[in-house]
């Protein structure tokens, strides 16, 4: 076969049936994947007297979708605690993911999570938020705080040691007072013998 | 008391009642002798502390000026020679309830001259304990918060309130005994200038020397003298709670407490005994203070000392038999490492060497003992400040990445100047005391001897 | 006639009296500033401000303080810490290759310098047999603590988050604080200004009572940050650490982070053998350790002198 050389641009050749097809292709898959089908995920709480088990049901334009991996997260103050491994949803949408028992929630026992499909290739990613009552009551504030210690500011002094310093403080200093008042005593009694001295003068 | 043994002294009670009087009036004349007179050398020595103390008040005008950081303490030896000079003064405070009072409840009666030198010497003594630890506060203009925001919790809030009741009780165990001498100055010391008699004339409460005041006074008396032992126990143990109860080694000891009130009374005997030598030499009081006083003191001195090496023993054998941790290298270091010569100096100088000689009657004579009671009270000193410093400077943790300086401590001259300073400062109260008011009491001495001043006073018609 | 002599000697002696009674209360105040005031030097450079009556003034810039948090704690709610917390850290000793980060954010954040450090990055060796291992020591906010218990104002004290924290207004500078602890966590400022950051870094986190700068006469030591923790942020050492080497969290939360990586406390701990510092002592510390196993690296000696001037 004789290659032409020459600058041909006149009609299309090889080169650019093989590089539209290309495009053509590049472009078709770029469309699909920016046609991300949005996902919805769908919570619900399943509680026994042992387990506590998310359901997450992903639906698609309201038909479930396998595949995608579902992940848990609690929201903790710094950051997000993952909870259990991601699980990927079967042909009914769901996934299931266990919960443990003794995760501590806020005051109330409630917890606040995040689940999330993260960088799927065809949903892209997904986040949904929820919460439940499935907090373990935390411990509280530190149990000795507030009570009377030693350690405690100084209201809250150990009742033992007020009472026994209050004591000594009241009996030794009503001594110096009592010591005080002799003294006064003492000043008097001269002045009396200095009077009754000179009046017999 | 007068029926007990008087150790030393004549039993005059068989006099004439004229012959008393006379007695009487040359005790006065002595006694009253440095009141009249102060010779070229009582100047120059009160010049002398008076300066001591002057540069100490500059130095802590710098010290106020630009903060704590020109002493040598820095974030490990965070207390350094404020701390153990603090201690110091209130050891040797305890002297006062152990001569006046504990001496007072036996039978012992020689001491009674000695009381009032006990006592001005404990008076001085916590009064400046309580003034150098202010000057070891960071922030002295806040001292109020002690009484405003104080916790009962804290162990410095139990030795202010101590320190303060002590030295109330000390004033008043000094004063009281004191009304006879006072209305003898009032009486006597009539050539003195206007403002001292009426010092004498207010401060005598119109003492007269009659039945009733002599019955309120002894029994005035007789109340501090109990009351005042529990409270210069508890004014040493708290202080020394203020390291026991910490958690750092060499400090972490249940023998604290009874080691301090020890040592306490060891030096603070120690005081006394130099206080009686400089006052029979300078004031002509041989007559009063006898050697066999000194005798009697020197015996005490042995006691204590005996005493006090027992707690070292218990305070310093156990733990080394131990090395534990962070406290075999505190162990080392005072046995052999960097504190070695300061510990054994102080421990034979000021304990051993002491406690042996003085067996030998000869070194109980005025001046050999006055001598050994230099030692005892110089290293008394030294050791309140190796049981300070040293355990800041053995911490659990080791001590790295910090300044050079911040891994020793050499207190810096502002520091010497004020520990001098308070030093002087006691030594200065207790020679312008003795410039104003008898040294010696007298109606305790002459008791001693059998004459009751109370009888003297009050004749019987 | 007379009344007005009367009038007028009274107004002198009130006026002598105002004076006097104005002049000792401005030298007092005076000295006191003298002793503890500023003393940082004019730039020169004005700056307008309103003052609280309403009047435009011009202030020196240096003098401006910037106040990070314009809704400072009142004293009692500072005292009190921050609801439903009991903050908590685990120091990794696995990952700590005293790279010191830590050090140096934290006195950024704390408007420090040396020689003063809050934390503290040493090499331990508990035994001649077992390898040697650098250690992040800061204050372990101890629930038993020894420092409280003997502060005699009441100027340091345990809130109900778990924090020690120190009120520089109040303190006088007994230092038995210091005495008392065993870790050797607190330290002391021993002049004005001492430690204070001179390259013009505000930190972020400022003590939340009084604390605006080094107070003279006052301790102070590592606070886990509270500040940043109210705006949701990690203390200024856990986020400095190239190495993630401390963890810090809630433990209500049951909840640790360095940034990077979370986990749940209560496992980290077990899985990990965490342990407290001293734990003998009875202290009950609140900072717990990762034995150093399984190391990243190995050990590696310190290559340069640090903090060695004042």
């Amino acid at each position: 076969m004789v290659y032409n050389t020459r600058n041909n641009t006149s009609g299309i050749s090889l080169k650019r049936i093989i590089l539209l097809l290309v495009l053509s292709c590049l472009s078709v898959a770029n469309g699909w994947a920016q046609d991300t089908k949005t996902a919805t995920i769908s919570l619900s709480y399943l509680q026994t007297d042992s387990t506590k088990t998310l359901k997450a049901t992903v639906l698609s334009d309201n038909k479930p979708v396998k595949g995608p991996e579902i992940h848990l997260y609690v929201k903790r103050m710094f950051g997000m605690l993952p909870v259990g491994k991601a699980v990927a949803t079967d042909t009914l949408g769901e996934a299931l993911i266990n919960f443990p028992m003794d995760l501590p929630g806020d005051k109330d026992g409630i917890i606040n999570m995040v689940v999330k499909i993260e960088k799927d290739e065809i949903y892209g990613s997904v986040e949904v938020e929820g919460s439940a009552k499935w907090g373990s009551k935390p411990k509280g504030e530190l149990s000795e705080w507030g009570a009377r210690s030693l350690s405690a500011s100084r209201e809250k002094a150990p009742m033992t040691l007020v009472v026994v310093s209050i004591g000594l403080i009241i009996g030794v200093w009503g001594t110096v007072l009592w010591l005080i008042f002799q003294l006064f005593r003492i000043k008097k009694a001269g002045k009396q013998i200095k009077k009754a001295t000179e009046a017999a003068i | 008391m007068s029926q007990h043994a008087h150790l030393g002294a004549d039993n005059i009670a068989h006099l004439t009642d004229e012959e008393k009087r006379e007695h009487r009036k040359e005790i006065r004349e002595v006694v009253l002798r440095p009141l009249r007179h102060t010779g070229w050398a009582g100047w120059l020595w009160i010049g002398f502390l008076s300066v001591i103390f002057l540069i100490g008040c500059y130095a802590y005008y710098l010290q106020l000026k630009n903060g704590l950081k020109v002493t040598g303490m820095r974030d490990y030896a965070s207390w350094g020679l404020y701390i153990s000079n603090f201690i110091f003064f209130v050891a040797i405070s305890l002297v006062g309830a152990l001569i006046s009072s504990v001496l007072r409840l036996t039978s012992f009666d020689w001491y009674r001259p000695i009381t009032r030198i006990a006592e001005i010497i404990a008076v001085s003594g916590v009064l400046f304990a309580g003034l150098i630890i202010i000057v070891d506060m960071g922030r002295p203009d806040r001292v109020l918060n002690l009484f405003i925001h104080g916790r009962i919790q804290s162990p410095i809030v139990w030795d202010v309130i101590i320190v303060s009741t002590y030295l109330t009780m000390s004033v008043l165990f000094l004063y009281i005994p004191l009304l006879p001498g006072i209305a003898l100055c009032r009486d006597q010391l009539t050539e003195k200038p206007k403002w001292q008699r009426w010092m004498y004339k207010v401060l005598a409460l119109n003492w007269n020397g009659s039945h009733k005041q002599w019955s309120m006074m002894k029994k005035s008396i007789a109340v501090i003298c109990v009351l005042i032992i529990p409270l210069a126990i508890s004014i040493h143990t708290v202080t020394a709670w203020l390291f026991a109860t910490t958690l750092r080694p060499g400090w972490d000891s249940t023998n604290f407490g009874p080691y301090f009130v020890a040592g306490a009374f060891q030096a603070g005997t120690a005081c006394v005994i130099i206080a009686m030598f400089a006052f029979r030499k300078v004031y002509g009081l041989q007559k009063y203070l006898t050697e066999v006083h000194f005798n009697q003191m020197g015996k005490l001195l042995v006691f204590l000392c005996l005493i006090y090496a027992y707690f070292n023993l218990n305070e310093y054998l156990v733990p080394a038999y131990k090395m534990r941790g962070a406290e075999g290298k505190l162990l080392n270091d005072l046995f052999t490492g960097h504190f070695a010569p300061l510990y054994w100096s102080v421990q034979i100088f000021g304990m051993a060497l002491p406690a042996l000689l003085l067996l030998w009657k000869r070194a109980r004579k005025p001046l050999p003992i006055a001598i050994i009671a230099v030692f005892v009270v110089v290293a008394a000193w030294f050791k309140r400040y190796l049981i300070v410093t040293p355990i800041m400077l053995h911490p659990y943790t080791p001590i790295q990445g910090v300044p050079q300086a911040w891994t020793i401590y050499f207190p810096t001259w502002i520091e010497i100047a004020i520990v001098s300073a308070s030093l002087a400062g006691v030594m200065l109260i207790i020679t312008v005391f003795s410039k104003f008011f008898p040294i010696i009491s007298i109606w305790e001495t002459l008791e001693n001897e059998g004459i009751e001043l109370e009888e003297m006073d009050n004749p019987v018609k | 006639m007379e009344k007005t002599h009367k009038e007028d000697s009274q107004r002198r002696k009130f006026l002598k009296f105002g004076l006097l009674a104005g002049g000792a209360a401005l030298t007092g105040w005076g000295v006191q500033k003298k002793l503890y005031g500023d003393s940082i030097p004019d730039t020169g450079s004005k700056v307008k401000v309103m003052t609280a009556d309403g009047k435009l003034v011009e202030v020196d810039s240096a003098h401006l303080t910037k106040h990070v948090s314009e809704t400072a704690a009142s004293n009692a709610a500072a005292r009190e810490g921050i609801e439903g917390r009991k903050f908590i850290k685990v120091i990794d000793l696995a990952k700590c290759a005293n790279a010191r980060k830590c050090i140096s954010g934290c006195q950024e954040a704390h408007n420090r310098a040396a020689p003063v450090e809050f934390l503290k990055v040493i090499k331990m060796q508990d035994t001649n047999l077992t390898a040697p291992y650098w250690m992040v020591q800061g204050c372990n906010q101890c629930d038993n603590p020894p420092c409280t218990k003997v502060c005699p104002v009441d100027a340091t004290f345990k809130r109900k988050d778990g924090i020690v924290l120190i009120d520089n207004e109040r303190c006088i500078g007994c230092r038995f604080c210091m005495a008392a602890c065993p870790y050797g966590a607190r330290s002391f400022n021993w002049g004005k200004d001492w430690g204070k950051a001179t390259t013009g870094v505000d930190g972020t986190c400022h003590s939340p009572i009084g604390e605006n700068g080094p107070v003279m006469g006052t301790v102070q030591k590592c606070d886990f940050c509270p500040e940043r923790s109210l705006k949701g942020e990690l203390p200024a050492c856990v986020t400095s650490c190239p190495n993630g080497t401390i963890f810090f969290g809630d433990e209500n939360e049951d909840v640790v982070t360095n940034g990077e990586d979370i986990f749940r406390l209560s496992e980290l701990l077990r899985d990990r053998g965490g342990y407290r510092y001293l734990e003998e002592l009875g202290t009950e510390p609140r900072v717990y350790y990762l034995p150093p196993v399984e190391r990243n690296f190995p050990f590696e000696e310190d290559k340069e002198i640090h903090n060695s001037t004042e």
